[in-house]
C-alpha cells in the first residue's frame, strides 16, 4: 500500500511576497493609489491564503475560499462574513489577519507565513473600496491598449518605447543613451544569428551613414539561414529537444533530428506562430490544403510532443502510458500556455484554477494519441526520382553506344567475347533460366573453391585488356590466373547493387600479355562467386578510339555505381503523433493509475472555456480542436498563447521577460512589469499574422533595444538595480552554443551548411572507447552547435558547463552561472586551445597584415568589433614577449611565436568582453 | 607592469558579499525565475546552519548497482530452505520484472556477529569485525522494478521525471566546508540507469551538481583513471598560465573603467584565480601515494581483487576529511557473465561471491579508518543498491539467480548518529514483503536529511509554480534508528 501523506505539499515559501516587494520598489505606488486587484491583492492572497482557501477543494478545510468572489463574500459556517464589500468593520477577515491571538490570527503560525503591515493595509483598503475582483490577469483576453503619452517624446522611436518610457517617467528614472554603432552591430549579430560580425561586416555598418542602415542590417540578418539556426535553438529549449530517451537510459532517437530541422526551417521562413503551434500539436490531422505546407512537414512537426523523456524500461504499461501523457501535458502546458498543468495530476491546482478533472480531460486527448515513428514521403522525392532516372538512362545509353565500338572489334575478330557459361573446364554452377530469357551466368553451386577455365586462341601475341561482366550485391573477390600464373588477386571485387542481370556491368580487370595461339584464362573465387555473365579479351594496341571508349565505359560504370548508392528514397521516418483508439479517461486519484475515479470527457481548460466546443468528436483525439482553440484571435486562450510567445521573444532579446517567469503565467508566477505593453505586443502579434520576424523588427527598432548598457546613472541603479523597468540594456553572457560557434568561427573552421543528419554517437552504454570517440566527435565537429546530438543525460560537457539546459523539461529561462570549472575549461580544454591555435595561425599567416600592431588590431576587431587601446596593444606586446621568453627550451622561433599568439588568443577568448555582449 | 592598475574596482564589495568556492557564484540560483533578486548573491556553497542540531555532517553513499540480494547477505530466512522449490504461498507483487519462479534457499550459511548478533552470510569475511557499528535496515521498500526507475528513485526520489539528486539537495541545504573542492562528488559513476540524472541538479542551481570523477560510461572508469575534467593544462606551465591570468585581469580592469563596475564580471575574473589554485589542491586530494602502507592494506589496495573498490573508498575518506559534503562511491562495474555488478538474474553464486570479495575488505577498512580518525561520528555511511532480489528463483537457463525485488530489502547505515549494532524493520518469513517498520525510499531520504539536521518538509526549492522537496509530499523519518 502506498502511504498517502496527509500534509500534502506543505512548506510553500513566501516567495510571492518578494515579488510584491520588488513590484513596490519599482512601482513606488503611493499607498493611496487606487487598488488594482490583480496588481495589489491577488499576489497577497495567492502567496498566503490559497494553500488552504484556494482552488484545491481537498485542501480547503472549510467552505471558505478566497480564489473566487462568490466564495469570499459567502456567509461563513460560523455565521458571519469574511468579506463584506465596502465594510471593513463587518469583515471578519480583517479581524483575523490583525488579531494578536495565535489561535485566531490568519495565516496561522504553523503556516510560517505572516502578512506585512503594508499588506494588511492594502487588504483593508481593498475591502473598504468594495472588494472588487478581477479574473487572474493571464486569463483575460488581451485588448489593444492606448499608447501612453510621455513627456520626453523625442526618445520614442516606436510604440513600444512609449510604454517603457511612460513607466520610467513615472518611476523617476532616466533611460540610458543610445549605444554606439559598434556595440549595436555586435548586439544585433549575436542576438539574431548567434555569431559575431566579421571585420568586413563591422566596417560596412560603420561606414553606412544612411538612416536606414540599422533597419537594413536587421533585414539582412533575418534573411540569413543562420537566423533560423539561432532562434530554433531558443524554441528547442522550450520543446526540451533531445536525441535520446533520457531518464533511465539513453537509447538514441534516430529520427528526432527531423523535428529539429523542421523548427530551423520554420523560423527561417517565418512560419506564422499560430500555424507553427497547430502543426506541432496536430500537424498529422490538419486537412490537406489548409495552409501551404507539405504533409511531411506537418507530421514532422508533431515530434514536439513525441520526443520527450521516456522511461522505456518501465514494466507497468499503464504507468508507462500515464507518465508519457503527463510528460506531454507538462510540456504542452508550460510551453504553450505558461501553466504548470502537471500539478493537477494529483490534486486540484493549489494556485491556479485547474482542477484535477481538467487535467484528465486534457489527458484524454493525449491518451487517444499514439507516439510512433511514421514513414513519410520525402519532400521533393518525385523530382529527385525523375532526375535520377534520367541520369541513369543517360549513362546507360552512352555505355551502350561505346560498347558498339567494342562489338565491332569482336565482330572483326581482333577482340574476343566469351559467354561465361561457355567455360571449357570448371566446377561452377551455370544458370541459364532463372535470370531471364537469353541470359546465362555462372556462379558457385554452394561454398567451395570455385573455378572456371577458358581456352582462348589468339592470332597474335601482345597486351590484352581482360574485362568481366558481372552482378554482385556483396563483394566476392577472386583471382585471375593466366597460363597457370596468378596475375591478379582481387578480381570480381566490385558490387553492383544486386545479383540480378539488370545491374550487370563490365569491369576492367587489367592488361596482361597473352601469347599467340592457345592461352588459358582461369577465374577462381572461394567460397562464393559473383554472378558472371561474360568475358572480353581486347587487344591493347588498337586505335585510340577504342582505348578512350573503354576508359569511358569504366568511368561511366563508376558514375553509375555512385548514382545508385544515392538512390532517392521515397520515405524517411519521423518521430510523430497519430490518433490511436479514442477514449476518455478516469481521474487517477492522487495521480495513482491504480486508483480510478470518475471518467471525464475530453475537453480543454474550463477557466478559458467560453470558446470551448461543447464536446469533442468521438472519432478524433481532439488535438486538432485543441490546436485551433489555442490559436483563435481575440479569445482568452489565443490571447494567453500569444502573450506567452511574445514574452518569450522579449525574454530572448532582453534577457528577462515582461513576465519574469516565462513558463509560469499562473497566480504564483511573476506578474508582468509592463502589463499594457504585454497586451499591446500580444494583440499586435496576432493581428500582424503571428509573424515572429515582425516582432523582431518591432523590438529591435525600438529605442529601448538600442540603449547602452552603461551603468553611470546612479539614481536609476539605486531605484531599480535589477533594471526591471529597462532604463538600460542588460549586459548578457553569451549562451553555450554561441560561445562554441564563435570560437570555431574565429578559428576559421565553422561549417555553415544548413540542416543536420541523424546522431552518430554512441549514447546507450558507451564503453570507455566509445566515450573517447564521442568526445572526439564533439571536439572536432565543425558544425554549428544546434546540429550536435543532445544525449539527454550526457550532453557534451562544454555545453553543460556553460548552462546548456536540461533537456528533460521545457526551459523558458536559462541559468547563467559563473563557476571555476568554466574557468578551468577555458584554461585547459584541448578544444579551446585548438581554436586559439587556429585563430593564431590565421592571423600570423595573413600577409596583408604588415606588423604586430596590424595583427593585433585585426584580432581585436575580429573578436571584439573594436581596435585595441594603446594600453592593450602594449600589454599584448609584453605578453607575447614574456610568453616567448618562457618558451626558451623551444628552439624554433616560429613555433615559439605561434605558441605565444595561441596563448594570447586563448586569453582573449577567456575575457569578459568575449563572453558578454553589451 | 607599471601601467597595470591592478586593483579590482569592486573587489572589496564583492569579497564582502561573496566568498566564491568551487561552485563559485552560481548566479543561477538567485536569478532563477522564482527568486526574484537581481543583486549579486552570497556564495551558494558557503556552509549553512542546518534546521536543527545535526548528527551527521556529511554522507558517504556506497552504492551497489544492480541490486544485492538481502536474503543471501543480511536477512536470513530459514523458511526458504524448508520450502525450497515450492511456489510462493501468497500473492506476489503486482508488477514484476521477469516471470516468477519458486522459492529458492540461499546457497550460503548465516552466522550472527559481534555483541549485537547481526546476522551475515558466510560470504562476509571482514564486515563481521565491524558488525557492532552497523545499523541494518531490513524493510526498505517501494521502488521501481526496473533498474532505471529504481536508480533514479533512490538517487532523486522520483522514478520517471528528472529531479534533483539527494546529494544536490544536501549541498543546497548545507553548502560545503571546503571551497576548493566540490560539495558533491561521485566517484566512478555509471552511465547506466539514470546516468547523470542520478547526480544531477535538475532545477536546483547548477553548483550543486555532483561532480563525477571519471566519465560516466559503461563500464565505468577504473578508480586509478578517475580524474577531474580540465584540471591540468595539456601544454601550458603554471608560470605561463600566470601570465595569461595577469593579462586577463588587466583587460578586465580596463573594461570596468570604461563601462562601470560590475560585480558579476568581477566574480568571473575571480573564478579564474580560484581555478588556478584548484589545479594544485584538487589533485592533492586525490594523491594517495602518501598514505601509509598500513592504510593502503586496510583498504585492500595491495590485492588485485579489492584494489579498485579499495581506492574508491580511500578517495572517499580523503574527500570526507577535506570537508566534501556528499560523496558517492559506486560499485557499478560489470562482470564477465553479468551486465550490472549485482544484477544476478543468473549466476547468483558466482556473482555475489565475486562482488562481496571485491567490497568486503574496502568497506570494512573504510569504517575502521573513519572510526580511528574520529570521522565516523559525524559521517553517515550508507550502503545499498537500487532494490533487493527475489526470494524466488528466476526461471533462467544455467546457474540459478534471482530477479529484481522492490517489496522489502536491506540497506545499512553506519556512523552519523544512527544506532550501532542495530536491526531496524523486518521482512516476512520469506523475505518478500517488508512487514515491520516499512521504510520507503522517501522515508529513507527523510531520515538521511534528518540526520544531517535538515527537516525534509522545509528543505524546499521553488520551481515551476510550486515548492519542490526531495521527498515530494511523502516521507517519514525512521526515528527508530537514531541513536
Amino acid at each position: 500500500m502506498r502511504r498517502i501523506a496527509v500534509s500534502v505539499c506543505v512548506g510553500f515559501c513566501a516567495s510571492g511576497s518578494l515579488l510584491a516587494l520588488a513590484a513596490d520598489a519599482n512601482n513606488k505606488q503611493p499607498l493611496d493609489a487606487p487598488i488594482k486587484f490583480n496588481r495589489d491583492i491577488a499576489p497577497i492572497l495567492a502567496a498566503n491564503c490559497f494553500e488552504c482557501h484556494g482552488p484545491d477543494a481537498k485542501k480547503r478545510e472549510t467552505e471558505f475560499r478566497l480564489d473566487t468572489r462568490a466564495g469570499a463574500i459567502a456567509k461563513l459556517e460560523s455565521g458571519g462574513f469574511a468579506i463584506v464589500p465596502g465594510n471593513r468593520e463587518k469583515s471578519t477577515l480583517i479581524k483575523r489577519i490583525t488579531s494578536t491571538d495565535d489561535d485566531v490570527r490568519m495565516p496561522p503560525p504553523d503556516s510560517k507565513k505572516t502578512l506585512t503591515g503594508d499588506q494588511i493595509r492594502l487588504l483593508t483598503r481593498w475591502i473598504s473600496e468594495g472588494a472588487r475582483w478581477q479574473r487572474h490577469w493571464a486569463f483575460i483576453t488581451p485588448r489593444r491598449p492606448a499608447i501612453p503619452v510621455v513627456k520626453n517624446e523625442k526618445s520614442v522611436q516606436n510604440d513600444l518605447d512609449a510604454f517603457i518610457l511612460a513607466r520610467l517617467e513615472r518611476a523617476g528614472l532616466t533611460p540610458a543613451p543610445q549605444c554606439d554603432k559598434r556595440t549595436l552591430v555586435r548586439r544585433a549579430f549575436f542576438d539574431l544569428i548567434g555569431l559575431p560580425p566579421t571585420v568586413a561586416e563591422v566596417d560596412r555598418f560603420l561606414t553606412d551613414k544612411s538612416p536606414t542602415a540599422y533597419a537594413e542590417l536587421i533585414d539582412r540578418l533575418l534573411a540569413s539561414p543562420r537566423y533560423g539556426e539561432r532562434w530554433a535553438r531558443h524554441w528547442l529549449d522550450i520543446a526540451r529537444y533531445g536525441d535520446s530517451n533520457g531518464g533511465d537510459e539513453n537509447h538514441l532517437y534516430p529520427n528526432a533530428y527531423h523535428y529539429r530541422n523542421y523548427v530551423i526551417e520554420a523560423f527561417n521562413r517565418d512560419l506564422p506562430y499560430d500555424r507553427f503551434l497547430q502543426e506541432q500539436l496536430a500537424g498529422d490531422l490538419l486537412p490537406p490544403g489548409d495552409g501551404d505546407r507539405h504533409t511531411s512537414d506537418r507530421v514532422t512537426a508533431t515530434g514536439f510532443l513525441a520526443l520527450g523523456t521516456k522511461i522505456l524500461a518501465e514494466k507497468d504499461p499503464a504507468k508507462k502510458r500515464a507518465d508519457m501523457v503527463d510528460e506531454q501535458l507538462d510540456t504542452f502546458g508550460k510551453a504553450v500556455l505558461g501553466l504548470a498543468i502537471g500539478c493537477a495530476r494529483c490534486h486540484d491546482h493549489k494556485f491556479d484554477p485547474i482542477p484535477t478533472a481538467d487535467y484528465y480531460a486534457l489527458a484524454g486527448i493525449f491518451h487517444s494519441t499514439n507516439v510512433k515513428d511514421r514513414a513519410l514521403q520525402r519532400q521533393g522525392f518525385p523530382a529527385a526520382k525523375k532526375a535520377y532516372d534520367e541520369k541513369r538512362a543517360a549513362i546507360k545509353a552512352e555505355t551502350d553506344q561505346l560498347n558498339q565500338l567494342v562489338a565491332a572489334k569482336i565482330k572483326d575478330g581482333s577482340a574476343i567475347l566469351r559467354e561465361a557459361e561457355s567455360f571449357d573446364r570448371g566446377n561452377v554452377a551455370t544458370d541459364k533460366s532463372r535470370y531471364g530469357k537469353g541470359i546465362g551466368i555462372i556462379s558457385d553451386p554452394g561454398g567451395q573453391k570455385n573455378f572456371a577455365e577458358y581456352d582462348i586462341k589468339l592470332s597474335g601475341g601482345g597486351d590484352y585488356l581482360i574485362q568481366l561482366r558481372y552482378a554482385a550485391k556483396d563483394a566476392r573477390p577472386g583471382r585471375l590466373i593466366i597460363n597457370a600464373k596468378a596475375v591478379k588477386g582481387n578480381i570480381l571485387s566490385s558490387t553492383t547493387g544486386s545479383w540480378f542481370p539488370n545491374t550487370q556491368r563490365w569491369f576492367s580487370e587489367g592488361i596482361y600479355p597473352l601469347k599467340k595461339g592457345e592461352n588459358t584464362l582461369r577465374l577462381e573465387s572461394e567460397p562464393m562467386m559473383s554472378h558472371i555473365d561474360k568475358l572480353r579479351i581486347i587487344p591493347k594496341d588498337t586505335a585510340g578510339d577504342l582505348n578512350r571508349a573503354l576508359a569511358r565505359i569504366d568511368e561511366l560504370g563508376r558514375e553509375l555505381a555512385a548514382l545508385e548508392k544515392a538512390i532517392p528514397r521515397t520515405t524517411h521516418k519521423v518521430m510523430a503523433l497519430a490518433d490511436g483508439s479514442i477514449r476518455n479517461v478516469k481521474i487517477h486519484l492522487r495521480g495513482n493509475h491504480l486508483s480510478l475515479g470518475k471518467e471525464v470527457p475530453r475537453q480543454f481548460l474550463r477557466v478559458m472555456s467560453e470558446e470551448t466546443p461543447k464536446s469533442l468528436p468521438g472519432n478524433q483525439s481532439g488535438r486538432l480542436q485543441l490546436a485551433r482553440w489555442l490559436t483563435r484571435p481575440d479569445t482568452a486562450a489565443g490571447g494567453l498563447a500569444s502573450r506567452v510567445m511574445v514574452n518569450r521573444i522579449w525574454h530572448w532579446h532582453f534577457g528577462r521577460g515582461i513576465v519574469g517567469s516565462p513558463n509560469d503565467f499562473g497566480a504564483r508566477g511573476d506578474r508582468p512589469t509592463h502589463p499594457l505593453l504585454l497586451d499591446y505586443l500580444a494583440h499586435r502579434f496576432v493581428h500582424d499574422g503571428w509573424s515572429i520576424k515582425s516582432m523582431h523588427r518591432l523590438i529591435m527598432l525600438s529605442g529601448t533595444y538600442q540603449m547602452s548598457t552603461q551603468n553611470n546613472n546612479g539614481n536609476s541603479a539605486k531605484i531599480d538595480p535589477g533594471n526591471r523597468l529597462h532604463w538600460r540594456f542588460k549586459r548578457r553572457r553569451l549562451e553555450a552554443e554561441v560561445i562554441r560557434d564563435t570560437l570555431i568561427a574565429h578559428a576559421g573552421r565553422l561549417d555553415r551548411s544548413l540542416g543536420g543528419g541523424p546522431p552518430t554517437i554512441k549514447s546507450q552504454n558507451p564503453s570507455p572507447a566509445d566515450l573517447v570517440k564521442n568526445r572526439r566527435f564533439y571536439e572536432t565537429s565543425r558544425r554549428r552547435t544546434v546540429y550536435l546530438p543532445v544525449v539527454r543525460t550526457n550532453v557534451y560537457k562544454f555545453l553543460t558547463l556553460l548552462d546548456f539546459p536540461n533537456a528533460g523539461t521545457p526551459v523558458g529561462k536559462r541559468a547563467t552561472t559563473t563557476v571555476p570549472t568554466q574557468a578551468l575549461m577555458m584554461m585547459n580544454s584541448p578544444f579551446v586551445i585548438a581554436q586559439a591555435e587556429h585563430s593564431a595561425k590565421r592571423i600570423l599567416a595573413d600577409e596583408k597584415l604588415a606588423d604586430e600592431n596590424a595583427r593585433l588590431t585585426r584580432l581585436y576587431v575580429q573578436l571584439f568589433s573594436r581596435p585595441p587601446s594603446a594600453a592593450e596593444t602594449r600589454w599584448a606586446a609584453q605578453f607575447i614577449d614574456a610568453y616567448e621568453t618562457s618558451l626558451k627550451d623551444e628552439a624554433d622561433a616560429s613555433a615559439r611565436r605561434l605558441k605565444a599568439w595561441t596563448a594570447l588568443c586563448q586569453t582573449l577568448f577567456a575575457s569578459n568582453e568575449f563572453f558578454y555582449v553589451n | 607592469m607599471q601601467e597595470s592598475p591592478v586593483q579590482l574596482v569592486s573587489r572589496r564589495q564583492m569579497l564582502n558579499s561573496t566568498a566564491i568556492g568551487f561552485g563559485g557564484l552560481a548566479l543561477r540560483g538567485m536569478l532563477a525565475e522564482e527568486c526574484r533578486a537581481d543583486s549579486i548573491p552570497a556564495n551558494p556553497l558557503a556552509p549553512r546552519p542546518p534546521h536543527f542540531v545535526a548528527r551527521a555532517k556529511r554522507v558517504i553513499f556506497l552504492f551497489m548497482h544492480g541490486g544485492p540480494s538481502h536474503v543471501d547477505l543480511f536477512d536470513p530466512k530459514p523458511r526458504l530452505a524448508r520450502d525450497n522449490g515450492k511456489p510462493l504461498p501468497f500473492k506476489g507483487s503486482r508488477v514484476r520484472f521477469a516471470k516468477r519462479g519458486n522459492l529458492m534457499q540461499s546457497p550460503w550459511q548465516f552466522k550472527q556477529h559481534g555483541q549485537s548478533g547481526i546476522p551475515m552470510s558466510q560470504l562476509w569475511q571482514h564486515l563481521p569485525t565491524v558488525a557492532d557499528d552497523l545499523c541494518m535496515m531490513h524493510s526498505v521498500c517501494e521502488t521501481n522494478v526496473s533498474h532505471g526507475g529504481a536508480c533514479m528513485k533512490i538517487h532523486t526520489g522520483e522514478e520517471a521525471l528528472v529531479r534533483p539528486s539527494m546529494g544536490a539537495w544536501v549541498s543546497y541545504g548545507l553548502g560545503t566546508e571546503n571551497q576548493d573542492l566540490p560539495s558533491y562528488l561521485t566517484i566512478c559513476p555509471t552511465s547506466l540507469h539514470g546516468g547523470v540524472n542520478n547526480f544531477g541538479t535538475a532545477f536546483l542551481p547548477a553548483v550543486h551538481q555532483g561532480v563525477p570523477l571519471g566519465s560516466p560510461g559503461y563500464p565505468n572508469t577504473l578508480a586509478k583513471n578517475a580524474k577531474f575534467d580540465f584540471m591540468t593544462s595539456p601544454r601550458a606551465t603554471s608560470q605561463q598560465q600566470r601570465l595569461q591570468l595577469e593579462l586577463l585581469k588587466k583587460l578586465h580592469i580596463r573594461q570596468q573603467q570604461t563601462s562601470g563596475p560590475d560585480a558579476e564580471l568581477d566574480a568571473r575574473i575571480q573564478s579564474f584565480e580560484l581555478a588556478f589554485r584548484m589545479q594544485s589542491t584538487a589533485p592533492e586530494a586525490m594523491d594517495v601515494s602518501k598514505e601509509s602502507k598500513t592504510t593502503r592494506a586496510l583498504y585492500g589496495l595491495d590485492d588485485k581483487t579489492t584494489a579498485n573498490f579499495g581506492l574508491e573508498c580511500l578517495l572517499a575518506r580523503r574527500f570526507a576529511e577535506r570537508g566534501v559534503r556528499f560523496i558517492q562511491v559506486s560499485h557499478a562495474h560489470s562482470l564477465p557473465f553479468n551486465n550490472e555488478q549485482w544484477d544476478q538474474h543468473t549466476h547468483l553464486k558466482r556473482g555475489h561471491s565475486t562482488n562481496v570479495a571485491q567490497i568486503d575488505k574496502p568497506i570494512t577498512g573504510l569504517i575502521k579508518d573513519l572510526k580511528s580518525r574520529g570521522l565516523l561520528d559525524d559521517t553517515l555511511v550508507l550502503w545499498g543498491g537500487e532494490f533487493g532480489r527475489t526470494p524466488t528463483v528466476q526461471v533462467a537457463k544455467g546457474e540459478a539467480g534471482r530477479d529484481h525485488h522492490t517489496e522489502g530489502f536491506t540497506m545499512w547505515m553506519a556512523g552519523g548518529g544512527v544506532k550501532r549494532g542495530y536491526r531496524y524493520g523486518a521482512t516476512d518469513e520469506y523475505g518478500y514483503y517488508a512487514v515491520e517498520n516499512r521504510c520507503t525510499i522517501h522515508d529513507l531520504h527523510a531520515t538521511i536529511l534528518h540526520l544531517l539536521g535538515l527537516d525534509h518538509t522545509r528543505l524546499t526549492y521553488p520551481h515551476a509554480g510550486r515548492d519542490f522537496r526531495l521527498t515530494d509530499v511523502y516521507g517519514e523519518v525512521a526515528k527508530g534508528i537514531i541513536a
